[in-house]
């Protein structure tokens, strides 16, 4: 049993991630190659300004991005899993659809909605409530859209399990100890559901950070983000060490974020969905 | 220690239910209830399940709405009053502590919400903790304790909000014979020191009579009798509670004639003579019901009462009496006997039963 698991670890984990590390602390080659010395250049540039604001650009519309999600999504979890149990498959089933095609095309679609000449645009002009096209895409508020409709199945899905297994009778407890539906939701249905809002939240929020096509089809090239940065290293720039680097500091973060979702969670053993 | 009838007082009334109707789905599960409850009684709802009893309790404590009826709390209607705003309070079966809190802070979660002064209040759960002896446990997380300790907290959580009544949905369904009876007595103890109004619902008609002031006994949505324990057990009035209630044979018979005071019944070949009931009509049929420990078996015919000669069947120990199963043309009948009583007899001997005539209940059909 033990054997295959580990031989899997190793091709699929250990190793990959081993010869990201590696490359990181090398030198990069004149011609875009990599220059097997040690250095620790790499790590001391990303201390640059400019990658530091990248990073926390990227940070900051990451955790926007999850708090939309969250906030669409938990009313929208809450509505599917207190719904009639013949409706709820159904609107599960809707809200995994668009698994089925390739987020790649799905993002397309967007923006033959956004742009200029598009859908959108298109009918707003034509009811006149529009003199001039509206600049819908190629900005952040463009990749914001992208991202929390590309994203937001992960936020419902795990709040869905999670408060689809709220046990009715508490809630009727909280009730009956004189707790108003709106404290009872504050007392109990939103501590009792927390380890799913940290699960969506983590299943949102780490992904948004590394998503690089998302920013540069619907931000035009001109928001750049730390998952752009990593590509743009390995395919333009042709600085592999540089971009080695800045992945694992975004494996680092993620790590990070993993660590503190198991330190809460470590208290209610009850509810782990991750 | 059983209160003495007539020691609530009734009327006043704490609660009152009006005609109460309610239906899922075109299926009625409760079907014209009307019951009034003293102050300070423990009122058991017994039944078997689908009786009825746990939706009666919920539109009591307000998780659901009549379709039809009216309940009145001190002479207020309280129909349609949100559980929120209910001066009840709920033991649940599944206990429903809040497992992210504390055992404090959920016999605290009510009079937090009530906004009570914090040192009142950690007096008066602290107070709570002491009456159910947990107090050593105000720290434990609810999946830390056992069934027994969770019940106790479930009955604190309830209880520290001072409710005018407290409704019980069969508290101890999920707890070990022993601790269930241990449980019993200290309910009905802390009920008595509280004088707050239980009401309680349980399918163990044994739990049932050893608790209640009054028994209301379910079926079919409605109920169908009730009483002190005494009376239910004693003067049954249909065949569902002789039957439900203790052990009961029931006997099929024919009202021959019908004199001044009494009525001369026919079961099978025998004839014996019973007083009259309300609406006994002759020619008609009657069903009987005599409890297992009310029969006697003996060898021969030697007693002067009721005998009737039968076929001895078979015997099962059962601890504190023999349970013996005896024929009487073709129709099967259950005796308890005593060890001291026992006779000996082997399938298919011949054996007398005899009763005392006042044993002997007349049932609705």
């Amino acid at each position: 049993m033990i054997v295959p698991f580990i031989l899997w670890m190793l091709a699929f984990f250990v190793v990959p991630i081993t010869l990201v590390l590696f490359v990181s602390l090398m030198s990069k080659g004149i011609y875009g190659g990599i220059d097997y010395t040690f250095t620790l250049e790499n790590y001391l540039r990303f201390l640059d300004p400019i990658y530091l604001h990248i990073l926390g650009k990227s940070l900051f519309i990451s955790g926007f991005v999850t708090l939309l999600c969250l906030l669409f999504g938990y009313p929208f979890a809450y509505l599917v899993a207190r719904s009639p149990k013949k409706y709820r498959n159904l609107l599960l089933f809707l809200v995994i659809i668009p698994f089925w095609m390739n987020s790649l095309i799905r993002t397309y679609a967007w923006i033959v909605l956004l742009r200029t000449e598009g859908v959108i645009n298109t009918l707003l002009m034509q009811f006149g409530w529009a003199n001039q096209p509206l600049a819908l895409l190629y900005h952040d508020g463009a990749v914001l859209i992208g991202l929390v409709y590309t994203l937001f199945p992960f936020m419902v899905l795990p709040l869905y399990t999670s408060i689809e297994k709220l046990d009715a009778t508490h809630l009727e407890a909280a009730n009956d100890l004189g707790a108003s539906p709106w404290r009872t939701f504050w007392n109990i249905t939103l501590p009792l559901t927390f380890p799913g809002i940290v699960a969506g939240s983590l299943l949102v929020f780490m992904p948004s950070l590394g998503l690089f096509f998302i920013p540069d089809l619907m931000g035009g090239g001109k928001a750049m983000y730390i998952g752009n940065l990593i590509k743009n290293q390995f395919l333009a720039a042709r600085d592999w060490p540089f971009g080695a680097a800045a992945s694992v500091i975004l494996l680092g973060l993620t790590f990070g974020f993993i660590y503190f979702y198991k330190k809460v969670s470590k208290n209610r053993p009850e509810s782990e969905v991750l | 220690m059983r209160k003495k009838e007539g020691e609530f007082k009734l009327p006043p009334y704490i609660l009152e239910l009006l005609n109460l109707n309610k239906s899922y789905d075109d299926h009625s599960v409760i079907d014209g209830i009307s019951l009034q409850v003293g102050l300070g009684e423990f009122l058991t709802l017994l039944g078997p399940s689908g009786c009825g009893k746990t939706t009666t309790l919920r539109l009591l404590a307000g998780f659901e709405q009549p379709d039809e009826g009216e309940i009145r709390m001190e002479e207020k209607d309280i129909t349609h009053l949100p559980a929120y705003k209910r001066d009840v309070n709920t033991v649940f079966q599944s206990y429903a502590l809040f497992p992210h809190m504390n055992v404090f802070d959920n016999i605290a979660f009510g009079l937090k919400m009530k906004k009570v002064l914090k040192s009142e209040l950690q007096q008066r759960v602290a107070d709570m903790l002491s009456v159910v002896q947990m107090s050593e446990y105000a720290k434990r997380k609810p999946e830390q304790l056992s069934g027994g300790q969770k019940q106790r907290v479930a009955i604190a959580r309830a209880l520290v909000n001072q409710p005018k009544i407290l409704l019980l949905d069969e508290p101890l369904g999920a707890l070990d014979l022993k601790l269930r009876k241990q449980m019993q007595g200290e309910l009905k103890h802390l009920q008595q020191k509280l004088g707050i109004t239980f009401i309680y619902v349980t399918h163990d008609q044994e739990e049932a009579l050893t608790m209640s002031d009054r028994i209301a006994a379910m079926n079919q949505g409605r109920i169908e009798q009730i009483g002190t324990p005494e009376e239910i057990y004693k003067r049954p009035k249909s065949r569902f509670v002789a039957n439900f209630i203790g052990e009961a044979n029931l006997l099929e018979a024919h009202i021959e004639s019908l004199e001044k005071e009494t009525m001369r019944i026919k079961w099978l070949d025998y004839q014996f003579s019973l007083s009259r009931y309300p609406s006994c009509k002759e020619k008609s049929l009657v069903h009987l019901a005599i409890r297992p420990e009310n029969l006697r078996l003996c060898p021969r015919s030697e007693e002067t009462s009721p005998l009737i000669s039968a076929t001895f069947q078979e015997r099962t120990y059962a601890g504190a009496f023999y349970k013996t199963i005896v024929s009487v043309q073709g129709t099967e009948l259950v005796v308890h006997e005593t060890p001291e009583d026992v006779i000996s007899a082997t399938k298919g001997d011949r054996v007398y039963l005899s009763w005392s005539p006042h044993n002997l209940m007349v049932v609705e059909s």
